[in-house]
């Protein structure tokens, strides 16, 4: 089975000589457990020849880009900002609207009617098929995070979405990582997306009496249920690291 | 002694002398019909001849996109490009409803505010003397009660009064409509009543006016025959006897 590196140190042992090609996984963490920060060191760690694209819901693209550098992860991947899309089509135009309802329509606006271009309702579904359908084989994609999705479509286009993601990482040589912050959503939207990826990993920052005790867990490794375990893990200048074995 | 009103001339010369000397300056006039009976044809001459005395015009199109009912009009001697952008100000209202972010099917009673402040507010910016929403039917069709319709007219037609705005309010009358308009509010609240209509006679479709009511004038109540013209709108009597009013 052929492998791409994960890029977290001790991790790959742990899989197969790291993700095998084709597969899906879903990484998902209780907040602040670092999931956002595996998924940076995990496309920062991408091969020469996969065409690496990191899709974000939250963050600006210099904060990405800058948090990569503290890490000395590379940075040539493209950065798609889903999120920056949605503010500039959707919460920018209720903006607009609450000003115009509040003050009245400028009359510059009025005056130049045909201009006003109404811009097409923003699907982020479509606008992220559409940026998957672009990614040349073999590729690395990451998509943080799903709970952007499912807080703002309806649960059952993005599932539906996340199959067709899956199935293009399939057959098209690449490789995918999904994030979601657990805990948020019902079992159906959870058990949803664990049905439909290869890999589960979780992260997990449990408060104890004297600080955190940090579990990383493989929780689904489809056809290889050996590989199933409990690990801990911990911050490095390098990024996270897996230590040992429980 | 009666205070004669001042008047605003339709332009229309027949129409005038129907009036005895144009509509009362500051009536809100329902021009109502079925399709095809020339509502339109009349309000935006209405318009042009108000633009070609220096009178600003305002036209709110509801069902049409304004531009493409300028191609249309094109054909007439009397209207030229240089008008439309001199004297005429077109506004598609649903640039309106969506800039104030009206995209509910039916509207509220801030909504129904919100439209009569900005239309109100185009009136004064631009020192428009004479308006025309075509149709108001439409626009009633979203408000769906009674009372909101006849708030929303009786409301709108006193701030353009007091503007010393003459309006005029095209009227779709289905078939199925008794009386004068749609929801029957609309005429109860009008100030004037033009009636357009179809007849037919030996086998000829003729096109007819007949001015029903209007407030501060005497007129007559006869039926004409109205003709579109490459020069504008013709009226003659109607002579007496044969024919259906349909």
């Amino acid at each position: 089975m052929n492998s791409v590196p994960t890029g977290v140190e001790n991790l790959d042992s742990a899989l197969i000589s790291g993700i095998p090609i084709g597969y899906t996984v879903l990484l998902s963490g209780t907040p602040g457990s670092g999931i956002e920060l595996f998924a940076k060191q995990f496309i920062g760690s991408h091969l020469p020849e996969e065409d690496a694209t990191y899709i974000t819901t939250t963050e600006k693209t210099e904060d990405i880009i800058n948090t990569m550098k503290d890490f000395n992860w590379k940075t040539d991947i493209k950065i798609v900002n889903l999120g920056e899309e949605f503010y500039r089509r959707v919460l920018e135009k209720e903006i607009f609207i609450s000003k115009y309802r509040e003050e009245g329509i400028p009359a510059s606006e009025i005056l130049r009617p045909h201009k006003f271009h109404i811009e097409k309702e923003l699907d982020i579904l479509t606008l992220l098929t559409y940026e998957i359908s672009m990614l040349k084989s073999p590729f690395r994609l990451v998509l943080d995070s799903l709970d952007f999705l499912f807080s703002n479509e309806e649960n059952s286009r993005v599932i539906s979405t996340l199959r067709t993601i899956k199935s293009h990482t399939q057959y098209r040589q690449g490789v995918s990582l999904f994030t979601l912050v657990t805990t948020l959503y019902p079992s159906i939207v959870q058990s949803g997306v664990e049905e439909i990826v290869d890999i589960i990993l979780t992260m997990e920052n449990i408060r104890t009496q004297t600080g955190f005790d940090r579990i990383f867990t493989i929780k689904k490794f489809r056809n290889h249920p050996e590989k199933v375990g409990i690990f801990k893990y911990n911050f490095s200048k390098n990024g996270i690291i897996i230590q040992k074995i429980f | 002694m009666e205070k004669v009103r001042e008047r605003c001339l339709t332009g229309i010369e027949a129409l005038d002398n129907i009036l005895n000397g144009g509509i009362p300056k500051g009536n809100t006039v329902l021009i109502t019909g079925s399709a095809g009976t020339g509502k339109t044809t009349l309000s935006i001459e209405f318009l042009v001849h108000g633009a070609m005395k220096g009178e600003k015009g305002l036209y709110i199109s509801v069902t049409e996109a304004s531009e493409k009912l300028l191609e249309n009009l094109i054909v007439y001697d009397f209207f030229s490009k240089e008008m439309i952008q001199k004297g005429i100000i077109f506004i598609d209202i649903p640039e309106i409803y969506e800039k104030l972010g009206m995209n509910k099917l039916q509207f509220s009673m801030e909504d129904i505010n919100l439209l009569i402040e900005n239309i109100v507010k185009i009136v004064t910016e631009f020192n428009v003397k004479r308006v025309v929403i075509d149709s108001i039917t439409s626009i009633c069709y979203r408000l769906q009660t009674e009372e909101k319709i006849m708030e929303f007219i009786l409301r709108l037609s006193k701030a353009l009064s007091e503007l010393g705005c003459t309006t005029f309010l095209v009227s779709e009358l289905l078939p199925s409509a008794k009386g004068y308009s749609q929801y029957g509010v609309e005429e109860a609240v009008s100030d004037g009543i033009i009636l357009l209509g179809n007849l037919e006679r030996r086998g000829d479709l003729l096109r007819t006016l007949r001015v029903v009511k209007m407030r501060g004038t005497s007129h007559s109540r006869a039926t004409y025959v109205l003709d579109i013209t490459s020069i504008g709108i013709l009226l003659v009597p109607l002579l007496k006897g044969g024919g259906e009013l349909i």
